[in-house]
């Protein structure tokens, strides 16, 4: 098959773009070249959506729309058949035909994809750059090994290394002999050690039957052994409880005893006491006696200082009443106190005075200040007026005149310009009046008359030289029809001199005689006559036969010399055609001159008459540019008079701005209205300028004297407010000396110092009452102390030495004092031992009455064990045989309990082995998993199979392959490599390799063998190339082949070997259509020079 | 006892037994009973391979919960009694806490006042369990020597049954059944595989005849997995296997449970399916044709699992997928099939509760290629796969492949690659031929797909 034109009409970057790869006859190598970008990529998937459908996720709908993609191609056949077909995006009958036999492009292409599927095309039919770099590698890499190499080569792949190591590998992981950690390996491991432990494991039904006793069995025992201890605990009780019954009886007899003794041996020291009830009865005087001791020994030392003090307060009093003035007196404490409570108001008046003083002082002096600056801006206001009477005139008046002159700022230039313009268009004038030579006409005639635009004179113009071109023509036709007729009578004559032409009505002629001859003779044969002769009717026979052959060389004539004789015809009637266009031409000519007096007169019409008068006019295109020139003139008449009149406007405006300015300035100051406008305006701002400053100065000055006046009054207003605030003290002042007491005329600082003075001696009062006071009291209390000291000696103490003799002297209170507490203490002591005595006493005698019950309590006891039981019986069995009882029962007791904990332990091993045994699922839980690793193992068995058997299979197959097909493939992949290189390797051949397999070797041209591993990468890349070729060539005598498509697998080869390969590739087209696809411009201009050989399509 | 199979709704409470409730003559009228087969207590579930996400927690002990729904469900419904046909355990089954499982749950039903009634199967003839265990009172074990006959006095019911004494049973068993009283309602226990069941072995053959022929009322079979009603009303008797409690592996598909029967004045009035089966197995066959890409591949695989997870009514499923038909997207699926096992167990994960388990994952798409054309190219890949197509059925010549193959047969135990009962689908010998050719289609599109798909796709 073979694709002739390729339509991309909704492609990728394409639309409507149709590439042309050359029909049947048309050479097989199609080279489409497209630099970058050009859409050769879009191109390539454009071909195998085209075949094979465009992919659901199309990368080429940039442009438009996926459902909008559209691919057609003009396919041709093997069978000679071939149609249109266009393929669609979509996923149903996206293949449509087109045209006549489109429908059967449809099934063909069909056919041929399915039996080509898609990868099939893409390895075997597809060669890129990339795919031949692999290629050559994946050679490399199997070392030539022949049968891979012409296996892949025959697939199209080059993966089949790395396939085979993949499947390899792939099973490896799953299974390897003697490996232990591949998958297989491992779960069957783990699948042994399941079984294992479910074997081991499983609970047997007699292990439970013989488990189930053993807990029953032990179960028994463990009662039994309860039951036992608690016999031996019971004995063992009564003989302990027998025991202490015996030893409680002997502790009661012991303890009575020795409470009887203990009762005789207090009752003997109870008696031995000596007791003091007298002292005892005194008890609290004493004690409080000796606890106020110290207090009176203070007293007695502190008295004589308080007196001291005493009379010093009553010295200073005494001196300070004196500087009061007089004597103290107790009767003026009381108006020295209310002065005091006046002196807190004093002190505040004392330091208003201060404050109110040193007010008006300050309201004095700013007064004074403030006195000053008034009368300072007074003179500055006096000397600042004098100097402003020199101003006139209102500021603003002139601001106004000098703002209408300044609207008229440019008034000055103006009319200066309007000056040079009325010189410069007078000067104009004059030159083109004297240019246009008017004579008498002046330009101030002309104006006057009606003269006719300049159109109307182009319109005449025009009309001229319509005229004179249409008369040219006439000329010019006049002249060739003249010309032509005579070329034509000289061609008549020529063709008549070449011989006589004969013409129709010549041979009409000649037949009508050469009829009316025969009629002739018919007649006489008819109706012979005698005067016929037969001379007569021979010379008309042969009159008649020479008429005969006359028409028929004549009517020959006319046939065999037609052209002749048609041209001769022609001749004539262009002559005559001729005659008549020249009779023509020459009518008008006449009609002309008419026309053109007509035209003169009319010109002249539209002039006034006065200047046609003047004659020469000439023709209205000579005046066409007069007229226009006087038409300038008449606009420079125009301008000047506007000119002037706009000077007059300006002049008038400018001496009306100047009279203002100069009126507001000095209206005394004469001054021509002639004078510029811009010098009044400079002076006018000059004097605006000074006069507003003034106006500004003056303002300034009023402003501060007006302030100057407020401080000034606010000023004596403070200094009046003081002076009241002053005079309103003093008043408070007299009047609080007055309620004070003090002399009215005293200063505030007097006042303090008497003030103090009498704070002063009111303070040592209070002192001096407050010592008096704790003077008596100390006295008092030391009175008592003595008083009671003596009383309790005489009632307690009579005999005491000192106190017995009359008159006594007084008696040292501290020592009797502390006699009286050493008695008291004696006296307390005896009693307390007393009481002790006594309830020791009552407490044995209860003890006593105790013990006598527990001997009782103990007797009964034993009484009571004794006769329950046998051993017991007699009541001689004594303690120690009690003791070593007890002990061989605890004994006995110990072991029962070692025997029952034993056996509760096995109890309870037997009965968690027993409850293990519970129904539980731990078996099928290992079966399970169990389950699952065979489960795994089986999958995992059966894909390793898989692999083994692929692997397997491919291997032989490739030997196979070789085997079949490895001399023709040799053979021809060794021409094309030979064409290749260019003659450098002529030979392919198989050699074995170390390992016994063939191996792919060339010969080079020294006969020399080279491996792969010894080529160069390019000539390698080259020996790929030639076995692709070589496969596919062996299979396209086999069916329809498909077009191969390459994409740039030139891109590493230089321009010999480009040229090489270009050159088998045109060799390999003759017998399927090859599409290369580059985007080398120098593979494009390769494949051009090839000449018919190679087809450039270029993107 | 003649006449249509009245189909009643019956909403009223029926009568424990034992107590009192609508009866004539002191016997009930209305009652009903709970017939199940096949339990195989504590056997796995067969070729469920574990994966990471795999829901393993929901498939543990399954047929032990199975068996207590049907206890559970014996108490729902009040049975009269329970019938056990046969194959309580599996022959080889020798952990004795099985048996006390079973015990226990028997014990439930004697708590409640139901009967049991059993017969040994097969496999409960070889197993030690059966031998040794001491069963609760209100069970009834049936002599294996000949047959025995329970009546059941509140209900006028008789109960004739016998065990299998041997693991292999070629006689008639049903032969010796006496023949039925007519004024009682008779029921006859018996494993058997009836006159020959696919996929089941031969034991106590008998036929329907000679079962009608007793004038039993209904014939409480077991042995055969898959559920069957052999003979119904107006024909009489019901003849029904029940099918096992808890399918095992891919081929037991679908629900399975016991058997509710309710019988009425000494007539069957109703038959009806349980299904008390813990995880569904279930066969998903996919046809692929149309479906051309990956993605619309497993979209279409997730709706098929929906739906079966959906018919599954809340348990878990265990999923075979077959995907089959003609469709583009057949390369990739041969091409890396553990890919596509990965991500249709990633689809099955996130249908979430209760989950589903991939079982196996059978690719037998076919190209939309026609293989036939490129088999004829005279070319290095029409030489391919003839080799594949032609490899000699005699004797295949594996050279290095059947070394290894040999070595790794000999590395698996026997047991390890012992097919499941009465099927060779999922027989496995690396050295057998046969097998081995089983293979080959898989073999070829692995070859296939990895040659003609470039050098990233090996």
């Amino acid at each position: 098959m073979r694709i002739a034109r390729l339509h991309l009409e909704a492609f990728g970057p394409f639309s409507g773009r149709a590439l042309d790869f050359g029909g049947v006859s048309d050479p097989g190598l199609c080279v489409i070249y497209g630099p970058n970008e050009a859409g050769k990529s879009s191109a390539l998937r454009a071909i195998r959506g085209l075949l094979y459908g465009i992919p659901h996720q199309s990368e080429d709908n940039f442009v438009h729309r996926h459902q909008d993609l559209r691919v057609g191609a003009g396919l041709c056949f093997q069978d000679g058949f071939s149609g249109e077909v266009v393929r669609r995006k979509g996923t149903k009958q996206t293949l449509i035909g087109q045209g006549d036999g489109g429908a059967l492009a449809v099934e063909h292409l069909q056919a041929l994809t399915q039996a080509v599927p898609e990868n099939v095309f893409v390895h075997f039919y597809g060669l890129d750059h990339k795919g031949l770099i692999d290629g050559s590698r994946s050679l490399l890499e199997d070392g030539g090994e022949l049968g891979r190499a012409l296996f892949g080569a025959g697939l199209g792949i080059v993966h089949l290394r790395q396939l085979i190591d993949a499947l390899e590998s792939e099973a490896q992981a799953l299974f390897v002999p003697r490996g232990q950690k591949q998958r297989i390996a491992a779960a069957v491991a783990e699948w042994k050690d399941l079984q294992s432990q479910i074997r081991n494991s499983a609970l047997d039904p007699g292990r439970f039957e013989e488990q189930a006793a053993v807990v029953e069995a032990l179960g028994g025992r463990l009662v039994a052994s309860e039951v036992a201890i608690e016999s031996t605990r019971v004995e063992l009780s009564r003989c302990r409880r027998l025991k202490d019954a015996r030893q409680a009886l002997a502790r009661a007899e012991d303890e009575r005893r020795e409470v009887l003794a203990r009762i005789a041996r207090e009752s003997e020291r109870e008696a031995s006491l000596v007791l003091s009830p007298g002292i005892l009865a005194a008890l609290e005087p004493i004690e409080f006696l000796h606890q106020t001791l110290g207090a009176y020994r203070e007293t007695r030392q502190q008295l004589p200082r308080r007196e001291e003090a005493v009379a010093s307060l009553e010295a200073e009093i005494a001196s300070l009443s004196l500087t009061l003035g007089t004597a103290w007196d107790a009767e003026r404490e009381p108006v020295l106190r209310r002065i005091v409570e006046r002196a807190r108001r004093l002190r505040e008046l004392v330091k208003d005075a201060a404050r109110f003083e040193d007010r008006l002082e300050k309201a004095i002096e700013s007064e004074r200040e403030t006195q000053a600056g008034v009368q300072r801006l007074a003179r500055e206001a006096e000397q600042g007026e004098g100097g402003a009477a020199q101003t006139t005139g209102d500021p603003d008046l002139l601001a106004r005149a000098l703002s209408r002159g300044q609207k008229l700022a440019s008034v000055d230039a103006q009319i200066d310009d309007g000056f040079r313009q009325r010189a410069a268009l007078d000067e104009e004038c004059a030159r083109r009046e004297q240019q246009l030579a008017l004579g008498e006409w002046t330009a101030a005639r002309l104006e006057a008359l009606a003269l006719p635009p300049v159109s109307l004179i182009e319109l005449h113009a025009r009309r001229y030289a319509d005229h004179a071109e249409q008369g040219a023509r006439l000329a010019s036709r006049h002249r060739d029809l003249l010309a032509e007729r005579r070329t034509a009578v000289e061609d008549l004559g020529r063709l008549r001199g070449e011989g006589s032409l004969p013409s129709e009505v010549e041979l009409e002629a000649e037949r009508r005689e050469r009829d009316a001859l025969w009629l002739a003779l018919r007649d006489r044969w008819l109706e012979p006559t005698t005067s016929d002769s037969r001379e007569s009717r021979s010379a008309h026979g042969a009159h008649y036969e020479s008429r005969v052959r006359a028409v028929d060389q004549l009517a020959d004539r006319l046939r065999n010399e037609a052209d002749r004789v048609a041209r001769g015809a022609a001749l004539l009637a262009q002559t005559g055609r001729l005659d008549a266009a020249v009779a023509e031409v020459e009518v008008e000519a006449a009609r002309r001159d008419t026309e053109r007096d007509a035209l003169e007169a009319a010109w002249q019409a539209v002039w006034p008459e006065a200047l046609v008068a003047t004659g020469g006019l000439g023709e209205p295109e000579a005046r066409i540019e007069w007229r226009e020139r006087v038409n300038e003139l008449f606009a420079l008449y125009a301008r000047r008079r506007e000119l002037e009149a706009v000077m007059g406007r300006e002049q008038a405006a400018r001496g009306l701005a100047v009279r203002a300015i100069r009126e507001e300035l000095c209206a005394d100051r004469a001054g021509s209205e002639d004078e510029r406008l811009e010098g009044w305006i400079e002076r006018g701002e000059l004097e605006h300028a000074r006069r507003m400053a003034e106006q500004v100065r003056a303002r300034d000055r009023a402003q501060a004297r007006e302030q100057a006046q407020g401080q000034l009054e606010r000023a004596v207003q403070d200094r009046e407010a003081a002076e009241a605030q002053l005079e309103r003290w003093r008043a408070s002042w007299r009047e609080e000396l007055t309620v004070s007491s003090l002399p009215v005329d005293s200063s505030p600082r007097d006042a303090e110092a008497h003030l103090d003075t009498i704070q002063r001696l009111l303070d040592r009062q209070g002192k001096l009452a407050e010592a008096q006071v704790r003077v008596e009291k100390m006295r008092a209390d030391a009175r008592r102390f003595e008083t009671e000291c003596r009383r309790l000696v005489a009632s307690c103490l009579p005999e005491l030495p000192g106190y017995q003799s009359e008159p006594e002297p007084e008696p040292e209170p501290e020592p009797a004092a502390l006699r009286l507490k050493r008695e008291l203490d004696r006296a307390r002591e005896q009693a307390t031992r007393a009481d002790a005595l006594r309830l020791s006493l009552a407490e044995a005698r209860d003890q006593l009455e105790a013990s006598e019950q527990r001997r009782a309590t103990c007797a009964d006891e034993l009484q009571a064990l004794a006769g329950t039981a046998s051993e017991a019986a007699d009541e001689s069995l004594d303690l120690d045989q009690l003791v070593a009882r007890i002990a061989k029962l605890e004994e006995r007791l110990a072991q029962q309990g070692d025997e029952r904990t034993r056996t509760y332990g096995e109890l309870q091993r037997e009965q968690s082995l027993l409850e293990a045994m519970d129904g539980n699922a731990r078996q099928a839980e290992l079966a399970e998993q169990a389950e699952a690793r065979r489960a795994q193992v089986l999958v995992d068995v059966r894909r390793y199979a898989e692999l083994v058997l692929a692997r397997q299979i491919l291997e032989q197959e490739i030997e196979s392959y070789r085997r079949a097909n490895q001399g023709p493939l040799l053979e021809h992949a060794g021409w094309i490599f030979s064409q290749l290189t260019r003659g450098a390797y002529p030979t392919i051949l198989s050699d074995a390799g170390d390992d016994g397999r063939a191996r792919l070797v060339a010969l080079n041209a020294d006969q020399r063998e080279v491996t792969v591993e010894a080529m160069s990468n390019g000539t390698r890349d080259q020996l790929f190339l030639a076995l692709r070729l070589a496969t596919l060539s062996a299979s396209l005598d086999r069916a329809e082949p498909m077009p191969l498509v390459a994409d740039d697998i030139l891109i590493e080869f230089d321009d010999e070997r480009t040229r090489a390969t270009l050159e088998v590739l045109a060799r390999f087209s003759e017998r399927t259509q090859i599409l290369l696809f580059s985007h080398h411009r120098h593979v494009a201009e390769l494949a051009a020079s090839l000449g018919s050989a190679a087809r450039v399509v270029e993107l | 006892m003649t006449g249509s199979v009245a189909h009643v709704a019956y909403n009223a409470p029926i009568p424990r037994a034992g107590t009192s409730g609508r009866r004539i003559s002191g016997v009930l009228v209305l009652f009903r009973f709970l017939h199940a087969a096949d339990i195989h207590l504590d056997s796995p579930l067969q070729g469920l391979e574990r994966y990471p996400e795999a829901p393993v927690e929901a498939i543990r002990g399954a047929p032990r919960r199975a068996f207590e729904r049907l206890v559970e469900l014996a108490l729902e419904e009040r049975v009269a009694f329970l019938l056990l046909a046969g194959d309580l355990y599996d022959g080889d089954w020798r952990d004795y806490n099985t048996g006390l499982f079973f015990t226990a749950q028997m014990r439930r039903l004697a708590d409640a006042g139901i009967p049991v009634h059993l017969v040994s199967g097969n496999h409960d003839a070889a197993s030690q369990i059966t031998k040794r265990l001491s069963l609760p009172p209100n069970v009834t074990h049936y002599a294996s020597r000949q047959p025995q006959t329970n009546v059941l006095a509140d209900f006028d019911v008789a109960i004739h049954g016998q065990s299998f004494a041997a693991r292999r049973i070629s006689d008639d068993l049903s032969a010796a059944y006496p023949q039925a009283d007519p004024g009682r309602f008779e029921i006859g226990l018996l494993h058997t595989s009836l006159d020959g069941r696919p996929g089941h072995a031969s034991y106590a053959p008998c036929t329907v005849e000679a079962l009608r022929a007793k004038g039993y009322a209904y014939w409480a079979l077991g042995h055969v997995h898959q559920r069957e009603i052999v003979s119904r009303a107006p024909e009489q008797p019901w003849i029904v296997f029940p099918g096992n409690l808890q399918g095992r592996h891919a081929r037991e598909t679908g629900g399975k449970g016991a058997t509710l029967v309710t019988v009425e004045h000494g007539r069957v009035v109703d038959v009806a399916h349980r299904d008390l089966d813990v995880v569904r197995w279930s066969r998903l066959e996919i046809d692929l044709t149309g479906q051309d890409r990956p993605d619309d591949v497993l979209a279409r695989i997730a709706d098929a699992l929906a739906e079966a997870l959906a018919q599954a009514d809340g348990r878990m499923l265990a999923a075979r997928i077959v995907v089959g038909g003609s469709t583009r997207a057949h390369d990739a699926l041969v091409r890396d099939p553990e890919r596509w096992i990965h991500d249709v167990r990633s689809l099955a994960n996130d249908l979430g509760e209760p989950g589903v388990w991939l079982e196996r994952l059978d690719i037998t798409t076919r190209s939309r290629r026609e293989l036939e054309a490129l088999r004829d190219r005279d070319d290095a890949l029409g030489g391919l796969l003839r080799r594949i197509d032609t490899l000699p059925t005699a004797s295949l010549e594996l050279g290095r492949a059947g070394d290894e193959l040999e070595e790794l047969k000999r590395k698996l135990p026997a047991p390890l690659l012992a097919a499941l009962e009465g099927s060779d689908e999922d027989r496995c010998d690396p050295t057998d031929p046969e097998w081995l050719r089983a293979r080959l289609p898989a073999v070829r599109d692995l070859l296939w797909a990895r040659l003609l798909a470039g050098e990233d796709a090996v």
